[in-house]
């Protein structure tokens, strides 16, 4: 088992575990495994100066986390089967890691040994944002109303939005992630966001400074020698992991020959596979029109098929697409003649499961599941003709194996189970090829107008929340543009929550003192942006009475209602007639965007200090 | 919450949206940003690539190419385009692009090493092995973890009959990387360099070990035909061909396995048969190196 942790600065790494919370009783030196110091042309703070010692700029580098992060690592050796372990970092004496019981590892059962297995399958979340936290949690309150906890979870890519660089790695993955990663393994394939920075042939960037797998068949398998695709055992299953994104795919290349041998010696009752590029969708990819995914189809499936995979887990497409028990569909486009071998829904309580025969067979049938939904914005296509469920939810995949039965379910963020299906493998079982199978209903895409009501397929994010603190006032003194600009004392200025108003239009902090005093109340905030050369769009949604101006940086971006000039010398204010929200797209602002720190400041006007209503509630959003 | 963000989707469709569908999107997305913000290397590698997976090579190069005009330091837009460039048949190109991006001054050693290790491919295809063996032989020097590289050096070691080295090379890339497909690759060339005492016991153990057998019953075949053991090595290819025809598609074979089932009818004398299997496999996408078996068996007389 290895554990593995940054801080900023170094530290003197010890771990210190045992079988119960409160007897941590054997401990383990770890070692600095990796650094960022700079070099490069970065610049680098005072404080890290001393610590460009020669020893130190020798350490592997973190391919972009912030100067001065050391990244440290420990093996821990000799562990018992099946057996569950307490945890704790220690700099030196001193404890760093909470005391609450949640950093704990289990060690893997025995290879072969009969016991039920639990993992969860995601793919395509690392966006940051609600939809993906909601997936999670559906996870977690679903295994604890079940009382039955996760072995391990996979991660089939994109995983870190959108160039998979180390701050995206930090908001989008660990810290999205956080109480499952310290107490559950994640076993991840690269997706196509993480090869921007991470290279598959030389195991250099973001991804692999995140990531110890297997290489030399530490968990069983075939040796892979690289981090970029491995195998490993888990009781009766054994799963594959391949890097579908920057290897060759070809057979007689590296890494086919590797699944080639792998397939050869794996003797579990269950072989199960798993990457980043779908053989089959319709969803926001389609498999019939792009390279990286007809050739894991026509020359990656032939390989698993005749090894006896029984089910392919794999995301990139924006979207839950779960095959019937299909075999040797590697032509393109994908049709369903022929190539199926039960047509029902897989559900034990519906058409019944899957049936293949005992132990590991050639060509009996495999399971495709596409699960590319848990974060990123839902998308479709079409219809793939394989597909039994075309689901466009959030959500993951929870697959358990007991004996001769896997069972998938997929839990959508709101917790519900939107798909079941079982396979089960018992006895001697013939397959049959359907000359004319189930196919699902054709799909006709809706006009363009109606595509964007579900949001578009862009990642969205809130830079000022609605409730978001600002700093405000009415009372003092503003004179000038000054108060726009970036830097700015704001002396006596008020703090509170958003929206600002009085009256029967809906506001958090109450200004009424406002009233028949002044008719312009100024606000400021500030938000953060970590790549504005990706950001396609900024946008305000603002609610308001009467009118506005808004800055950016000290740069007007946008008005609405106000006639002429500016702050007191405003001329024509115009009564808002409309009610609620209105959106504004900011696109002069992409130019005065810069990276880290930026003010939206804005000055809010009523059109008459006697009225009885005054609204100012305004929302930051970005694409990128 | 819930409320908000559904009033958000709808009041977002006002405004012109680029909902990145596939490449094709990811694209159109990347040129409209690129049209507002402004081209940068970054965004131009990212176009490119995506104009790779949809096979518009021309379009990817010109992205690429600019690339390089605004980052000219950058390795990884050297080595996208002097693949793209050599994906294209433009092999000569492709290898002028590695010799500019050699040049480049670089902390990350394996960042020269993939550009190396690209070239040697290129020379491969050429044929000029020799130059391919440099270029690997350095191109290893600087990074020693990827299995893949010992493979491609063994590849050219075996063009260029240096059975001793390709054994040294490997051993070394087992020792550094401990892949399986080195071990494998290395039981091939004692094959190859006819050390069939030397090879047999590693094959009987992997037989032991395996659960599908095939390859190794032929490999134990090819071992026990250098010994002079015909006739033990005619029922480990009989039972090696029993078990492909169990686990080939019938209507889609797989190229390991065609591949497999063409070398029993190679060397089992039967021409004919090895010859249809080897160019099936070759239809079906399998590496360049099955046109050299095809030509080899072309070449030999009928037995
Ligand atoms: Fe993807």
């Amino acid at each position: 088992m290895n554990i593995v942790w940054r801080t900023e600065g170094p530290m003197d790494p010890v771990v210190r575990y045992g079988k119960e919370q409160g007897t941590l009783d054997k401990e383990v030196r770890g070692a600095v495994v990796r650094a960022s110091l700079g070099g490069n042309g970065t610049p680098v703070l005072p404080k890290w100066e001393p610590l460009r010692t020669p020893a130190n700029l020798a350490l592997p580098k973190l391919h972009s986390a912030p100067v001065g992060t050391f990244q440290y690592e420990v093996k821990l050796k000799d562990l018992e089967t099946e057996t569950t372990y307490f945890y704790a970092v220690y700099n030196g004496g001193k404890r760093l890691t909470e005391d609450d019981g949640s950093f704990r590892f289990t060690t893997h059962p025995k290879s072969g040994s009969d016991r039920p297995v639990r993992f969860w399958v995601i793919g395509d979340g690392g966006t940051g944002r609600s939809e993906q936290a909601a997936v999670h949690d559906a996870m977690r309150k679903t295994v604890e109303s079940e009382k039955h906890p996760l072995d391990f979870w996979l991660h089939v890519g994109d995983m870190a939005y959108t160039t998979g660089r180390d701050n995206e790695f930090q908001s989008r993955f660990f810290e999205m992630y956080d109480s499952t990663l310290r107490n559950k393994v994640c076993w991840p394939a690269m997706g196509n966001h993480e090869g921007f920075n991470a290279n598959g042939k030389t195991g250099v960037g973001p991804y692999y400074d995140a990531y110890v797998t297997p290489t030399r068949a530490e968990a069983g398998g075939v040796a892979s020698g690289t981090e970029a695709y491995y195998s490993f055992d888990y009781a009766n299953v054994h799963f594959i992991c391949l890097d579908s994104h920057d290897l060759s795919r070809k057979p007689g290349d590296p890494m086919a020959s590797w699944l080639k041998a792998d397939l050869e010696k794996a003797k579990a009752d269950w072989l199960i596979a798993f990457w980043h590029h779908p053989p089959y969708t319709k969803g926001s990819h389609d498999s019939d029109k792009e390279t990286d995914l007809t050739e894991m189809r026509k020359l990656i499936m032939p390989i698993c098929e005749a090894g006896g995979v029984d089910v392919v887990l794999t995301g990139h497409s924006h979207i839950y697409e779960r095959s019937m028990l299909m075999d040797g569909a590697y032509g393109t486009p994908t049709f369903a003649d022929n190539v199926i071998l039960d047509d029902g829904d897989g559900d034990p309580d519906g058409d019944g499961a899957y049936r293949k025969s005992k132990g590991i067979h050639a060509h009996e049938g495999t399971v495709q599941v596409v699960t590319g939904n848990a974060g990123a914005t839902l998308g479709r296509n079409g219809t793939m003709p394989v597909m039994r469920r075309i689901i466009l939810e959030h959500g993951g995949v929870l697959v358990d194996v007991k004996g001769d039965t896997l069972t998938g379910r997929m839990i959508n963020r709101d917790g519900a189970e939107s798909d079941l299906f079982s396979v089960v493998k018992r006895g001697k079982v013939t397959p049959t090829r359907l000359t004319l199978p189930w196919v699902p209903a054709e799909y006709k895409k809706p006009d363009i107008a109606l595509k964007g009501v579900g949001g578009p397929s862009v990642d969205r994010k809130v830079l000022i929340a609605p409730g978001a603190e600002w700093q405000f006032t009415f009372d003092q003194p503003v004179r000038g543009k000054e108060w726009t600009q970036p830097v700015f004392p704001a002396e006596g200025w008020k703090r509170g929550p958003a929206g600002f108003g009085y009256g029967k239009l809906p506001f958090r902090t109450d200004v009424r003192e406002m009233r028949r005093k002044a008719t312009v109340l100024y606000a400021r905030s500030e938000f953060r942006i970590e790549q504005v050369d990706r950001v396609t769009e900024l946008g305000l949604e603002i609610d308001f009475s009467d009118a506005f101006i808004a800055y950016i940086n000290g740069n007007e971006v946008i008005r609405s209602g106000v006639g002429r000039s500016s702050g007191r010398n405003a001329q024509n204010i115009k009564v808002r007639e409309q009610k609620g929200p209105q959106f504004f797209a900011l696109p002069d602002a992409l130019k005065i965007l810069k990276d880290g720190v930026n003010v939206l400041s804005i000055e809010a006007h009523n059109s008459s200090a006697e009225k009885v209503d005054f609204l100012l509630s305004p929302t930051l959003l970005l694409e990128d | 919450m819930r409320a908000a963000l559904v009033t958000l989707g709808v009041i977002l469709c006002a405004v012109p949206l680029f909902a990145h569908e596939g490449p094709e999107g990811e694209i159109e997305e990347l040129t409209e940003r690129m049209k507002r913000n402004g081209e940068t290397a970054s965004l131009l590698t990212e176009r490119a690539i995506e104009y790779r997976v949809i096979g518009k090579l021309p379009e990817a190069t010109k992205d690429l190419e600019l690339a390089l005009a605004f980052a000219p330091d950058s390795i990884g837009a050297h080595r996208e385009l002097a693949r793209v460039l050599f994906l294209g048949g433009k092999a000569n190109e492709a290898i002028a692009i590695i010799v500019r991006g050699l040049a480049v001054k670089t902390n990350e050693p394996s960042d020269l090493a993939s550009l190396r290790m690209l070239r040697a491919e290129i020379y491969r295809s050429q044929n000029e092995n020799k130059k391919a063996l440099e270029d690997c032989d350095a191109g290893l020097r600087l990074h020693k973890q990827n299995p893949e590289w010992y493979l491609l050096r063994s590849d050219i070691q075996k063009r260029l009959k240096a059975h001793k080295e390709r054994l040294a090379g490997l051993d070394e890339g087992i020792r550094e990387t401990g892949a399986g497909v080195l071990e494998i690759e290395r039981i091939e060339t004692q094959l190859d360099a006819g050390q069939w005492n030397a090879a047999l016991p590693l094959i009987e153990a992997e037989l032991r070990d395996s659960r599908i057998k095939s390859s190794w019953l032929i490999r134990r075949a090819r071992a026990l035909i250098g010994l002079g053991k015909k006739a033990e090595a005619e029922t480990d290819l009989k039972n090696a061909f029993e078990e492909i025809a169990k686990r080939l598609n019938p209507k889609n074979p797989d190229v390991p396995l065609l591949l497999d089932k063409a070398l029993v009818h190679e060397l089992l004398g039967e021409k004919k048969d090895a010859l249809r299997a080897y160019e099936e496999a070759r239809d079906k996408g399998a590496t360049d190196s099955v046109n050299d078996r095809i030509k080899a068996l072309l070449e030999t007389p009928e037995k």
